[in-house]
C-alpha cells in the first residue's frame, strides 16, 4: 500500500474538516436569531440581552470568535455550551457511540434488504420479483422518514406493544435490551439506505452480467453459481462499495430525524437543538466530529479499492 | 458428537432465556426502588435558575431550587424560605425573616448571606438575568439585618414585592454553585432533589436531598428524567411502561388517554393566554378602531380548535378567565363581522388592507392558529400573508418590532400585575407593541403601591377596560395543561401555575 497517499488524503481530510467548520460558523453567523435571546426567552429587556451576550462572548468580531473557538479544539478544549454552559466536550464522546452504533445497524439492515433484492432482480431482470423491487425502492425513496418512524413507533410499539418507541441502553449494559431499542429507528434510517442501495446493487450487476468476460466465463461452462459470484459479483464490487460509502454518509446526515422521533441520543439530535438554538460552541463541535466520521469512512472505503481491484493505484 | 449437536440445537434457546432472566432481573430491580421515570417533552436550556427562561428548564429546577415565598396548589401565596415578611411604614422597605435549620444539598446551613448572594447575582448586569423586575429592579438593595433576617430597599414603594419573590427563578443558590465564569451549571439549591447523573440535556437523575428540611419529604428515592420530544413516541413510551409520567400530551390525544383505564389523565386550566400582539408602531394598527375590528372579527372557538383541539376557555376581553379572583366582567368582543367592518370603514378601511401574520414553526399550535385567522380576517377585507419563522429568527423579529402581528403566549403568570404591567405599560421590558396609554400607566403604577385585595381590584379593573379597548393585544383563549402518568403513580398535582413539583409524588409498587 501506498503510504504517501494516505497521509495526503489524511492532510486534505484535515483541511476540509476545517473548511466545514469555518463555512459552518460563518452560516450561524448569517442566519437571523441570537442566541442570547433564544437563553432569556421572548420577554427579555435589551439590557439583559446585552448583558448576556457580552458575559457569553457574543459581542467579539466573527474571527476572533471562531479562531478562539480553533485554538481551544487544537488543545482538545470544545468550549462550552452556550446555553447549558455544559462543558461541549464529554456531551459530543457520549454521543458518538448511539450514532455510530445506529448507522452501522441502519446500514447492515439496508444491506440485508438491498443486497438479495438487487441481485435477484438484477438477474431475473423484467420478472415480477424485478418489478416488486423496483416499486419497493421507488417507495421507499419517496416516503418521509418522519413519517415511516410514527408509523412504526404506531404499529409495533402501541399496537402491537413488541418493541421500545424511544431511549437507549448502552450495548455493553444490557444487549437484548440494546437490541430492542435500536431495531425500530434503524429500520427508519435502513429503509431509505435498502430502497437506494437496490437500485444500485441492481444496475451494477446488470452491467457485469452482459459484460464479455460474463460471457466467457459461461461459454467456457462454468457453473452459472460460479460466474455470478468469482466474475460478476467480483467487479461490480466496486461499485457497490462506493454506494455503501455514500449511503454511510447520507445515513450520518439521515440520523437527525430518526434520532428526534426515537429520541436516541446522537450527534444528529444534539446538532438540530443546537441549530435551533443557535448554540455555536455545541453546533461547532458536532460538525467537526461529524465531519471527521464522514472523512474517516471516506478514506477507508478508498483503501478498500486496494483490496478489491488489485489494479487500482494511487499516485 | 452426539451431545455436541443437541448441545448446539439448544444454545439458542439456552441464550434466549438468559437475556430474557436478565431483562427480567433489571424490571425487578427497577421495581423495587421508589423511583419515578419521567418523560418530559421538551430538552431543558440550561439549569441556572436566575437566568433559564424555558418551562422546560423550570421542571426540573422547581425540584433543585427554592425561593423566599412561593404559591400553593391553590395558587395564593405562602412563605417558603421565608417564614414571615413586612413593610416599613414608608413602603420602601421590605424586612424577610429566613427558615432557620435549612440546609443546602451541600450541607451547608442557609443564611441571610445566601440570600443576598443570590438577589445581588440577579440584579448584576453581568449576569444578564431577564429576573431583574421581580426582586425589586435594578436600583434595589438587599441587605442582611442578622443571620436569619434580609432586608430590601427599593426608590419607590413595591407592595407586592412578596408575591413578584415566588418564583423559581429567584432562587437562593449557595455561591459554591457559580464557576469561575461566572455561570451556574448546576446549582446548588435547598430543593428536596439534587441533579445527578446528568447527560447533556437529554437526561438526569434527580435524587432525594437527604438534607432537605421538610420532615418526611421527598417521597420518592429518585426522579429518572428522559426527554422525548415527539409526541407518539411519548405516549407509546407511557403506555409502553417505559416511563411513568410524562409531562405533556399533544392536545388531539387527550380523549383517547382519558379513555384508557391504564391511564390517569390530567388536564387543568393553565394560568396561561394566546393572543395576537399587533404592531402599534404601524400604519393602519396604529389605530384603534382598525385593532377593534379585528378583535370583533375573530372566531375564537375555531381559533381554539385548531390551536389546542377545543382544549381552552375562550377570551372575549380581557387576559383572565372566570375562574382567577383577578376576573374583571368585561368581555365585548364576542364575534360580530357588521361591527368590525363598520369599524374598519369609520377608520378609512372600508375594503381593508394588507398586513402580515408572525407565528413560528417552532409551536406549531401558532401555525395553525394563523392559518385560521387569515381566513377570519379575509371575511372583513384584511388580506393577510404568513411568516413563520423558527423561534431563535421570531425571537429576534419580535424583540426588533419588525411585524405586523406576533402570535404567541404567555405562561405561568399568577398576580394580577403579571398580566398587565410588564407587556403594557410605556416602555416596559416585555412591552413590544408600542402601546403607551399614560392613564394606563397611571393605574398599573398605583397598583403596585397598593396591597388591599378590594382596592387593588378597582385599580386593575379599570386599567383592563382601557387596556380591552384599546387592543394592544388580541386575546384568544386560556389554554389548559396536560399531564399523564400510570395508575401506580400517587400524589401529584397538576398546578394551574404549570409548577412541576415531585415533592409530594410517590410510585407504589
Amino acid at each position: 500500500m501506498n503510504y504517501q497517499y494516505v497521509v495526503q488524503r489524511l492532510l486534505l481530510a484535515l483541511l476540509v474538516v476545517l473548511g466545514v467548520t469555518f463555512v459552518v460558523f460563518m452560516i450561524m453567523q448569517i442566519v437571523p436569531g441570537d442566541p442570547a435571546r433564544v437563553i432569556l426567552g421572548p420577554y427579555a429587556s435589551d439590557e439583559s440581552v446585552q448583558g448576556l451576550r457580552e458575559r457569553l462572548g457574543l459581542n467579539r468580531p466573527f474571527f476572533e470568535q471562531y479562531f478562539r473557538w480553533l485554538a481551544g479544539v487544537v488543545q482538545g478544549d470544545f468550549g462550552q455550551s452556550l446555553l447549558s454552559s455544559q462543558e461541549v466536550a464529554p456531551q459530543l464522546w457520549g454521543r458518538i457511540g448511539p450514532s455510530f452504533e445506529l448507522a452501522m445497524v441502519s446500514l447492515l439492515v439496508g444491506l440485508a434488504v438491498a443486497f438479495p433484492a438487487g441481485m435477484i432482480s438484477a438477474l431475473k431482470s423484467g420478472s415480477a420479483i424485478d418489478i416488486g423491487a423496483t416499486v419497493f425502492s421507488q417507495i421507499g425513496v419517496s416516503v418521509p422518514t418522519f413519517w415511516m418512524g410514527i408509523l412504526l413507533v404506531i404499529v409495533f410499539s402501541l399496537n402491537l406493544g413488541l418493541l421500545p418507541p424511544s431511549g437507549y441502553t448502552p450495548i455493553t449494559e444490557d444487549p437484548a435490551d440494546w437490541l430492542s431499542h435500536i431495531l425500530l429507528p434503524a429500520i427508519t434510517a435502513g429503509f431509505v439506505s435498502a430502497s437506494i442501495m437496490t437500485r444500485f446493487i441492481r444496475s451494477a450487476m446488470l452491467d457485469v452480467l452482459s459484460a464479455n468476460y460474463v460471457q466467457t466465463a459461461r461459454a467456457k461452462g462454468l457453473a452459472e453459481r460460479n460466474v455470478i459470484v468469482r466474475h460478476a459479483l467480483r467487479n461490480a464490487l466496486i461499485n457497490i462499495v462506493t454506494i455503501i460509502g455514500l449511503q454511510i454518509n447520507a445515513l450520518f446526515s439521515g440520523l437527525v430525524v430518526v434520532e428526534v422521533v426515537f429520541s436516541w441520543p446522537g450527534l444528529g439530535r444534539l446538532a438540530l437543538n443546537a441549530v435551533l438554538e443557535r448554540d455555536y460552541p455545541l453546533l461547532q463541535g458536532t460538525v467537526f466530529v461529524v465531519a471527521v466520521m464522514v472523512t474517516v469512512v471516506n478514506l477507508f472505503i478508498d483503501l478498500l479499492y486496494f483490496f478489491l481491484d488489485p489494479r487500482i493505484e494511487y499516485a | 458428537m452426539y451431545m455436541m449437536k443437541k448441545i448446539r440445537s439448544i444454545a439458542p434457546v439456552l441464550l434466549l432465556l438468559l437475556l430474557l432472566l436478565g431483562i427480567g432481573m433489571s424490571t425487578l430491580a427497577q421495581m423495587s426502588e421508589n423511583v419515578l421515570r419521567v418523560g418530559q417533552d421538551a430538552e431543558w436550556t440550561g439549569l441556572d435558575p436566575h437566568v433559564a427562561s424555558t418551562v422546560s428548564s423550570f421542571y426540573i429546577l422547581a425540584n433543585v431550587v427554592e425561593s423566599l415565598t412561593t404559591n400553593n396548589d391553590a395558587i395564593e401565596l405562602t412563605p417558603l424560605l421565608a417564614t414571615e415578611w413586612s413593610q416599613s411604614d414608608d413602603g420602601l422597605t421590605w424586612t424577610f425573616h429566613l427558615r432557620e435549620g435549612v440546609h443546602f444539598s451541600n450541607g451547608e446551613e442557609m443564611t441571610a448571606e445566601h440570600v443576598v448572594f443570590s438577589m445581588n447575582r440577579i440584579i448584576n448586569p453581568d449576569t444578564g438575568s431577564g429576573r431583574v423586575a421581580s426582586v425589586g429592579g435594578s436600583d434595589a438593595v438587599w441587605e442582611a439585618v442578622d443571620s436569619h433576617t434580609v432586608s430590601v430597599t427599593t426608590p419607590a414603594p413595591n407592595a407586592i414585592l412578596p408575591t413578584q419573590l415566588a418564583s423559581r427563578a429567584a432562587a437562593v443558590v449557595h455561591p459554591d454553585s457559580v464557576d469561575e465564569n461566572g455561570v451556574i451549571v448546576v446549582p446548588i439549591g435547598t430543593g428536596p432533589f439534587v441533579v445527578t447523573e446528568l447527560d447533556g440535556t437529554i437526561s438526569m437523575t434527580l435524587a432525594k436531598n437527604e438534607q432537605y428540611w421538610q420532615e418526611g419529604l421527598p417521597l420518592l428515592d429518585a426522579v429518572e428524567v428522559t426527554v422525548i420530544q415527539e409526541d407518539a413516541a411519548r405516549e407509546a413510551a407511557l403506555l409502553g411502561g417505559e416511563v411513568d409520567f410524562v409531562t405533556s400530551v399533544a392536545s388531539q390525544a387527550v380523549q383517547a388517554l382519558q379513555d384508557n383505564p391504564d391511564v390517569q389523565m390530567l388536564v387543568s386550566p393553565a394560568l396561561a393566554y394566546k393572543y395576537i400582539g399587533l404592531n402599534l408602531m404601524r400604519e393602519p394598527l396604529n389605530d384603534a378602531r382598525v385593532r377593534q375590528a379585528i378583535a370583533y372579527a375573530i372566531n375564537r372557538d375555531d381559533l381554539c380548535a385548531a390551536g389546542d383541539f377545543g382544549l381552552c376557555t375562550p377570551l372575549y376581553g380581557g387576559p383572565i378567565d372566570t375562574g382567577s379572583p383577578w376576573y374583571f366582567d368585561y368581555a365585548p368582543y364576542s364575534q360580530d363581522l357588521d361591527k368590525a367592518k363598520a369599524l374598519l370603514a369609520e377608520a378609512g378601511y372600508p375594503d381593508g388592507f394588507e398586513m402580515e401574520l408572525m407565528p413560528t414553526s417552532t409551536y406549531q399550535d401558532t401555525v395553525r392558529q394563523a392559518q385560521v385567522l387569515q381566513a377570519q380576517l379575509a371575511a372583513i377585507g384584511i388580506q393577510t400573508t404568513i411568516n413563520a419563522p423558527e423561534w431563535a429568527e421570531w425571537l429576534e423579529l419580535e424583540g426588533s418590532f419588525q411585524y405586523d402581528g406576533y402570535i404567541c403566549s404567555w405562561n405561568g403568570l399568577v398576580d394580577v400585575e403579571a398580566y398587565y404591567y410588564l407587556q403594557h405599560r410605556t416602555d416596559e421590558v416585555f412591552n413590544f407593541t408600542g402601546y403607551s396609554d399614560p392613564d394606563f400607566d397611571a393605574l398599573v403604577d398605583q397598583g403596585r403601591q397598593v396591597a388591599d385585595f378590594d382596592e387593588r381590584y378597582a385599580i386593575y379593573e379599570e386599567a383592563n377596560r382601557i387596556l380591552v379597548d384599546a387592543v394592544p393585544y388580541v386575546y384568544f383563549y386560556n389554554p389548559a395543561f396536560t399531564r399523564a402518568m400510570s395508575p401506580n403513580v400517587q400524589g401529584y398535582v397538576l398546578r394551574s401555575d404549570n409548577q412541576n413539583l415531585y415533592m409530594h409524588t410517590s410510585v407504589e409498587g
